[in-house]
């Protein structure tokens, strides 16, 4: 029986159809089918825009299941994207696929001069139904500048990384191991903030 | 592990171009989305205007047993398949934050973060957030124990142990999710009786895991660098302290509100009044669930609030025609 329901594939359709793009979706894996990859190839049955490609790993240091959305390989999630997750990867999906900017002309000045590269680490649950906003806005940053690299990461799943940067609650954004916000912040808020935290002032 | 799809929360910035509309629907809970599949049906060139919470405070519940039709349901589930059957009946949403609304040229006129939008008619449903106590340590702990939401962050406390504060409806249904995962449960309520259902609080009340502090209020959170490490409570034997890794908070909401206070009447906790249930103090403005001052905040009462809403807007539509 697939995952998706007929109800669901006709919603998904009615995004891809917005994009404008081929987008290559990587799925890095254990050996042996997963959900994912299932997730995926019925995904990819519902635009001819997407292409899906499967890794197989053994690398057990690797966090798999993991997931590369386009070809920048900044655009990223590590776990399975299930539950509120699965609109974070289809968001991920479209927003390559197309060619409009979502960011703010402040966002993209503050990205366009940056001085140092930033990983950013949004930690999530499935069940967390604000997570999609941060992850979506990292994805979005990452997407825009060759600087950043975004990862959503299923904070359930990896939990020695998870205890590692202290998560008790979702989301938590952890940028360069050195700025971490709680909960969902709006696009401004976030870009401030780390303005602060980079010692940028406001209107620079 | 099953995979489960939830498609709620896309935002992939389809939705309209255009920005006249006969209707904008701002909210994203069970009141928007009922107000969403009813404006749809009645052909209303409409628009929903939904912040990045979609569902609502709904969808943060584990479980609704009080829904009609569902024994029990998972408040992501009911709240996904109303979008579902919103998008089906033909709604539009944006995924948006209202930042202003404003009554200019007989219109209405609502500011997002991304765009302005001009609407005959407005339908007020973005519900509420969660109170907060302002107590020492709510604030320096949040995300890092504190938390507002057991759905969310359920998992952080496995074989941990939690409070929970709060005796309404939402703090029971929490905790009772929050057993199925901590060690020990304490329940605070400053009442010495629970507001909930009955048959949840005495599930609740009676289950093996849970304390309960009656008459009690939580006055500070303490925590060292790893994050909660207990609560302060005064009770009536005193101040006590108690060892805990998290408290859930559930003392209340405060409704969205802040966008709309020029152009309706709002009450003293800042809720919409109402009159005859979704009407307000202005004849282009209704509004429906947790926002307004009418009191029994459900999922039930809020769909119907959202539906009178839009077929009230559909007569006045039909008439001015």
């Amino acid at each position: 029986m697939p995952l998706l329901s007929e109800e669901d594939r006709k919603a998904i359709r009615g995004h891809f159809d917005l994009m404008t793009k081929d987008v290559k979706v990587t799925l890095t894996r254990a050996p042996g089918k997963c959900d994912t990859e299932t997730i995926l190839n019925e995904l990819n049955e519902l635009s001819s825009r997407l292409t899906v490609e499967v890794v197989e790993s053994t690398d057990k240091d690797q966090m798999l299941p993991s997931l590369s959305i386009g070809d920048s390989g900044r655009v990223l999630f590590k776990g399975i994207p299930s539950g509120y997750e699965f609109s974070s990867l289809l968001t991920g999906i479209i927003d390559t696929g197309r060619d409009e900017q979502t960011l703010s002309d402040e966002t993209m000045a503050f990205l366009d001069n940056l001085q140092e590269d930033l990983h950013i680490r949004v930690f999530v649950t499935p069940s967390c139904p604000h997570c999609p906003q941060s992850v979506v806005l990292a994805h979005r940053l990452a997407g825009y500048s060759d600087r950043v690299v975004a990862e959503g990461i299923e904070a359930n799943e990896f939990q020695e990384l998870s205890m590692k940067y202290q998560v008790q609650g979702v989301p938590r954004t952890v940028i360069n191991e050195t700025f971490a916000v709680e909960g969902s912040q709006p696009e401004p808020y976030l870009i401030e903030g780390l303005k602060r935290h980079m010692g940028i002032e406001k209107d620079a | 592990m099953s995979f489960k799809i939830e498609i709620g929360a896309v935002n992939s910035g389809a939705g309209s171009s255009e920005n006249s509309y006969q209707l904008v629907i701002a909210g994203g809970g069970p009141a928007a989305l009922s107000a969403a599949i009813y404006a749809a049906r009645y052909g209303i060139k409409h628009l929903v205007v939904e912040s990045w919470q979609p569902g609502g405070q709904a969808a943060l519940t584990a479980e609704i047993e009080n829904y009609p039709g569902f024994s029990s349901v998972a408040g992501s589930d009911l709240t996904n398949a109303m979008k579902q059957q919103a998008t089906a009946a033909g709604a539009v949403f944006v995924m948006e934050t209202v930042e202003s609304a404003e009554e200019k040229n007989g219109k209405i006129l609502i500011k997002t973060d991304l765009g302005q939008y001009t609407s005959d008619y407005l339908i007020i449903a973005t519900g509420a957030a969660p109170a907060t106590l302002g107590v020492p340590g709510e604030e320096k702990y949040y995300g890092r124990g504190v938390s507002f939401c057991a759905t969310c962050d359920a998992p952080f406390f496995k074989g941990k142990k939690a409070i929970v504060v709060g005796g309404g409806d939402s703090a029971v249904k929490e905790a009772l999710h929050l057993t199925h995962v901590v060690s020990e449960l304490g329940l605070v309520h400053r009442r010495d009786k629970l507001r909930a259902e009955p048959y949840l609080a005495k599930k609740l009340v009676e289950h093996e895991k849970v304390t309960t502090w009656w008459n009690s209020h939580l006055v500070e959170v303490t925590g060292d660098d790893q994050g909660v490490t207990g609560v302060i409570l005064d009770t009536p034997e005193g101040r006590k302290h108690i060892e805990t890794n998290g408290v859930f908070l559930y003392v209340g909401t405060v409704p969205a509100t802040e966008p709309f206070k020029s152009l309706v009447d709002l009450d003293g906790k800042k809720a919409v009044v109402t009159r005859n249930i979704v009407g307000t103090s202005n004849p282009r403005v209704f509004a429906a669930g947790d926002v307004t001052n009418n009191g029994f905040r459900q999922v039930v009462t809020a769909v119907s609030e959202g539906a009178r809403a839009s077929a009230a807007i559909f007569e006045l539509l039909e008439n001015e025609e």
